[in-house]
């Protein structure tokens, strides 16, 4: 396996209102695939968010090393580098736009690390056809819903041409359909061959996933595929982890007295199950 | 409190090149007490409605009554119902500005002419009410979790005592723990206040398990308006107009069509729209014979 970011021993702390320093990563360490698609979850306060900033230099670790694509974050030289190379989106897409035009605010980016303009024009627009809102070039941004001014967000980024994609919480303040549209391109960006990590407190969002990483208090409580990591549903519940419907539902029934396997992920799997009971 | 909303049309720009229609003959009553969803994707005129209730935008045509009297009115008995409406924005906790907790929900009250012991006294029992208590009354709003300030910021309205609670999205944006807490914070306001609520929603799974009434929103009309049961037993109509159902009527829908169960003579009630519901349900059917 090739991996493009590598993190070792990460540790972090912030200070506190008292002025006390409070852990936020407690020795974390782990290596991600190249063209994988990785999902972190966990509860509040539990790391996730730190360690996604940490991927791209945003902060750097207090103790233990990150390696982005080979470069070391805590080598200022690199810094523009590593942050073209792992891209980020956050969860708020107001935040995130810059200009009054879709395609300016795209091409900010690129024109920052002085991509010639011919280049410029060519990557705005396959930023815009690989999100869909290529017919939104000229609108201004704040015009559009919560979920397409999302899309403009990660054109912005894909504009820069990075290896990896950073998501966090990049659903958590738009509606259903507004949700479906970003998982739909996170897909795609993947099945494109990005490597995408996705930072969300929706377990039927992690489920697409290749791997879950469930980090709790700043440790790496559990890591595996999402059949692997669903099978553990008590654990998971008694974490505070939401679970997807038909997992919880398996859980309860379970409880309940009924013979189930373990590991059903999804509606259907539990619908079989139930109709293979005597 | 009583809340008529009689043919209500409202026509944004009227006149001029943009003009839209935003609300197109909507009727319906509320009576005292009623908890009511209000769902319908975005654009649908959801807001705009709430924004007549209270009086923040004017009808084109038709009337918004409050036990009886336009809320358009410019009598002092109109005014003095608009005030009997509490309204929570999306967001709302983007609106706290106090030193601490207490004094932000103070502030309401206090505009209201309560002497300050007893904005205080409102406002702990406000707070109490969407469970902040304790030292954390003496916070800052801004050291707090986000389902927190959302609470506080929920504290100041219910401070206002309102008989009439309407609720933006109250959810959107937390994270699961922050969303559980918005939850209990307005069952509780529901069993302890006579308190008619509207809560606008996105999120079928809490209309399916608060709400005695859904109205759905589909274009600037009012489209469906039934109990939670007969308006999620319509979706299709709902997937047509992009909304959802709940997960545990999908799922029951699901397996009562399963090949398998009708083979072995077994026949379910895909009427559940909670998980509790399909829990009990799917118990009743397999739990005996295993």
């Amino acid at each position: 396996m090739e991996s493009i970011i590598s993190v070792k021993d990460l540790r972090f702390a912030y200070e506190d209102e008292e002025g006390e320093l409070q852990t936020v990563l407690d020795g974390v360490s782990l290596e991600i695939e190249k063209g994988s698609f990785v999902a972190m979850v966990g509860p509040n306060g539990s790391g996730k968010s730190t360690l996604a900033k940490n991927l791209n230099a945003l902060l750097l670790p207090q103790s233990g090393k990150v390696y982005a694509d080979g470069m070391d974050t805590s080598d200022d030289s690199l810094l523009w580098e590593i942050r073209r190379s792992v891209g980020m989106v956050f969860q708020n897409p107001d935040n995130q736009l810059v200009s009054a035009v879709v395609e300016d605010d795209i091409a900010f980016g690129p024109e920052n690390i002085g991509v010639p303009p011919e280049e410029i024009r060519q990557r705005v627009d396959s930023a815009l056809e690989a999100v869909g809102m290529s017919r939104f070039a000229k609108q201004a941004p704040h015009m559009l819903s919560g979920g397409q001014k999302q899309r403009i967000a990660i054109a912005g980024v894909l504009a820069m041409q990075p290896d990896v994609m950073v998501f966090d919480e990049p659903t958590a303040m738009l509606d259903p359909r507004g949700r479906g549209e970003i998982m739909a391109i996170i897909e795609q960006l993947h099945d494109a061959g990005k490597t995408v990590i996705l930072i969300t407190h929706f377990m039927e969002e992690a489920a697409r996933a290749d791997r879950i990483i469930v980090l709790k208090d700043g440790k790496i409580a559990a890591d595996g595929t999402p059949r692997e990591i669903y099978s553990m549903s008590e654990q998971l519940h008694g974490m505070k982890l939401e679970l997807p419907f038909a997992v919880e539902l398996a859980r309860r029934l379970r409880a309940g007295g009924l013979d189930l396997p373990a590991d059903i992920l999804s509606e259907e799997e539990l619908a079989e199950a139930l109709c293979s009971l005597k | 409190m009583q809340l008529k909303v009689e043919k209500l049309t409202h026509i944004y720009s009227e006149g001029l090149p943009f003009e839209s229609l935003a609300m197109t003959d909507v009727s319906f009553t509320m009576e005292q007490g009623e908890f009511a969803a209000l769902i319908g994707h975005t654009g649908s005129g959801k807001s705009t409605l709430i924004q007549h209730i209270n009086g923040l935008l004017k009808p084109t045509s038709g009337h918004v009554y409050l036990d009886g009297v336009d809320v358009n009115e410019k009598s002092p008995e109109a005014r003095a119902l608009r005030r009997r409406i509490g309204l929570v924005f999306q967001y709302p906790e983007y609106q706290l500005f106090e030193e601490t907790v207490l004094k932000d929900v103070c502030f309401g009250p206090k505009n209201l002419g309560l002497s300050e012991e007893e904005a205080e006294e409102v406002s702990r029992e406000a707070l109490a009410l969407v469970g902040i208590t304790g030292e954390k009354l003496e916070r800052s709003p801004f050291n707090l979790s986000g389902g927190e300030k959302r609470r506080v910021a929920i504290a100041g309205v219910l401070a206002m005592d309102p008989e009439l609670l309407i609720l933006d999205e109250p959810t959107a944006g937390l994270d699961p723990r922050g969303h559980a807490e918005i939850l209990d914070a307005v069952r509780r306001i529901r069993e302890k206040k006579n308190m008619s609520i509207i809560m606008v929603s996105h999120n079928m799974d809490d209309v399916a398990s608060l709400a005695d009434r859904v109205l759905v929103l589909e274009d600037g009309r009012l489209i469906m308006d039934g109990s939670p049961r007969e308006i999620f037993a319509r979706g299709e109509e709902l997937r047509a107009i992009g909304l959802e159902i709940p997960s545990a009527k999908d799922f029951m829908e699901k397996l009562a069509k399963m090949p398998a169960l009708k083979e072995k003579g077994l026949e379910i009630d895909d009427g559940a729209i909670t998980i509790d519901e399909a829990q009990e349900e799917i118990l009743k059917l397999f739990g005996s014979k295993a």
